[in-house]
């Protein structure tokens, strides 16, 4: 019984208490990521990199606010930004992802 | 070939993710020579995108005879011996050329990064001066 109360306890503190996570993803322009089912995503900042030795942070405004589970987030094939890049093929983001668990 | 994936992998995320540094635009600036010498702010990069010519001369030759000038006093630069006609700046006391020679070649490639606490001084004979140059500034961001 009381094995069974921890369990149930644990599980309860876990999906309450859970906190949100923070990672970085990257991908090639034009291309796309999926969000996991049962979590959504928020980008925090993201950078463009054309294979140089710097990283170019780009507007918030080029993605939406927020991409629910299962949606696709398709980096842009081309933004603004990209003009303050020497090499414009084979451009690479890196995102800063906040993963919020949905309950 | 696992073994030489994961170092490979590394070696390549570590490139992307610690590059030299994280940029965000600033401005746009263009300067003629007739600004006063210019400094790279703090925490701050500039990237020479563009120098002006002097009418419409972007071709420039060898001349006959080189000439010993000082055409950067404002700042410090002391006086150099001129043998290549051009388009010049002075970057941290050293007169840069622009331009292509005659024989075809460029004499500095552009763009030119520059770093803060770098002066960029230009000046106005009307031979051997750049009339202006364009920069874009970036923050420079953890």
């Amino acid at each position: 019984m009381r094995t069974l109360f921890s369990f149930f306890l644990l599980t309860w503190v876990g999906t309450t208490f859970a906190q949100d996570t923070s990672f970085v993803k990257s991908a090639y322009g034009g291309s796309s990521l999926t969000v996991p089912e049962g979590v959504s995503w928020k980008i925090e900042k993201a950078y463009i990199n054309g294979g140089d030795g710097y990283n170019i942070l780009v507007s918030n405004s080029n993605f939406k606010p927020i991409y629910g589970p299962g949606e696709k987030l398709q980096t842009p094939y081309y933004m603004a930004e990209m003009e303050l890049l020497d090499k414009k093929d084979g451009v690479f983001y890196i995102l800063y992802i906040r993963q919020q668990i949905n309950k | 070939m696992t073994h030489l994936a994961f170092p490979l992998f590394l070696m390549i995320s570590v490139g992307f993710y610690h590059a030299q540094g994280n940029l965000q635009f600033n401005q746009v600036k263009i300067i003629s020579n007739t600004d006063p010498p210019q400094a790279v702010p703090a925490g701050k990069v500039w990237k020479i995108e563009s120098v002006f010519t002097a009418g419409d001369q972007d071709v420039y030759g060898v001349q006959t005879s080189g000439t010993t000038l000082s055409l950067f006093p404002a700042c410090g630069v002391p006086s150099f011996y001129y043998l290549y006609s051009g388009r010049y700046l002075a970057i941290n006391s050293i007169p840069i050329s622009f331009g292509i020679h005659s024989a075809g070649e460029t004499m500095t490639s552009l763009p030119i990064w520059v770093p803060a606490g770098s002066t960029i001084c230009t000046c106005t004979n009307n031979a051997l001066c750049a009339r202006g140059y364009s920069a874009i500034e970036f923050n420079i961001i953890p």
